[in-house]
């Protein structure tokens, strides 16, 4: 890849991937890791990117895969998220959001996933569903039962 | 299907259509029910606050890095040719066109 084309899909998408990777991992020293990773990858990467749209599901479908990896690699910190969930999952600097954020992070990964590119980016069930290799359906379900997971949560400690 | 005040929408079709996937049907029957109408504006509220969690910046430093990546990449290619230079077979070509030539000369220079 060159260098140019290097940093036109960093500064369109890095933001972006960012975010997505602190969804998904909840911690910003991981997110710091991953997402060189990712760039480590991109930059590696012989061929040339894909356009735009095409482009823009190839990065999520790659990062995604990162944090999948890096939690499938290092035992270690899959084991200090499930046991110190409290200190590994860091607020985010938005003052307004700790409250959903928090009842976000009681969530699968996967749902947290098709929330975010769902409701954040707005990609379209078919297109969450090509990025994660689940089946339209099963994408639609996993955010109904998502939301309706933060419904009930919200309604208990609102009462 | 139709709906009536005692036969309402799943919640799932409720949920579907908080995120805009609704038919006429189900519409006009959330505009007649308190019930599927305040689920339905539960739903679109956490959805909106979902929605509006600010992105965060990449910090500064993350940034740094990232880019000096594509000049590590730079210097460990020069590394690499200087060290795996002697398995490439174009290089062994020309050295050897190289060699033969220069054992000519020297050849043809002695009286």
């Amino acid at each position: 890849m060159h260098e140019h084309e290097f940093k036109v899909i960093y500064h369109e998408s890095g933001r972006n991937l960012y975010n997505f990777i602190l969804w998904i991992t909840g911690n910003r020293g991981v997110c710091d890791d991953i997402l060189q990773e990712v760039f480590i990858k991109i930059w590696r990467c012989e061929a040339s990117p894909p356009d735009t749209d095409e482009r823009r599901r190839w990065l999520l479908t790659i990062t995604r895969n990162a944090c999948l990896d890096f939690f499938r690699k290092s035992n270690r910190f899959a084991r200090f998220r499930t046991k110190y969930k409290e200190e590994w999952y860091e607020p985010p600097t938005d003052p307004d959001a700790p409250f959903i954020w928090n009842e976000l992070q009681q969530l699968a990964e996967v749902e947290r996933s098709i929330l975010f590119l769902h409701l954040k980016i707005g990609h379209s069930y078919k297109e969450i569903a090509d990025m994660l290799e689940l089946t339209e359906n099963l994408v639609r379900v996993k955010a109904f039962r998502a939301l309706k997971k933060l419904k009930e949560t919200l309604v208990k400690k609102e009462s | 299907m139709s709906y009536t005040a005692t036969q309402h929408p799943t919640e799932e079709a409720l949920c579907a259509c908080a995120l805009h996937e609704c038919d006429e049907e189900l519409l006009k029957h959330i505009e007649q029910c308190a019930a599927c109408s305040e689920y339905v504006e539960e739903i679109r509220t956490i959805s909106h606050d979902i929605a509006s969690i600010e992105d965060e910046p990449v910090p500064e430093r993350l940034n740094a890095s990232i880019m000096a990546i594509t000049r590590a990449k730079e210097k460990s290619r020069v590394v690499t040719i200087l060290q795996t230079w002697y398995k490439n077979p174009f290089l062994i070509g020309i050295l050897t066109i190289a060699v033969i030539l220069l054992l000519y000369a020297l050849v043809m220079m002695i009286p």
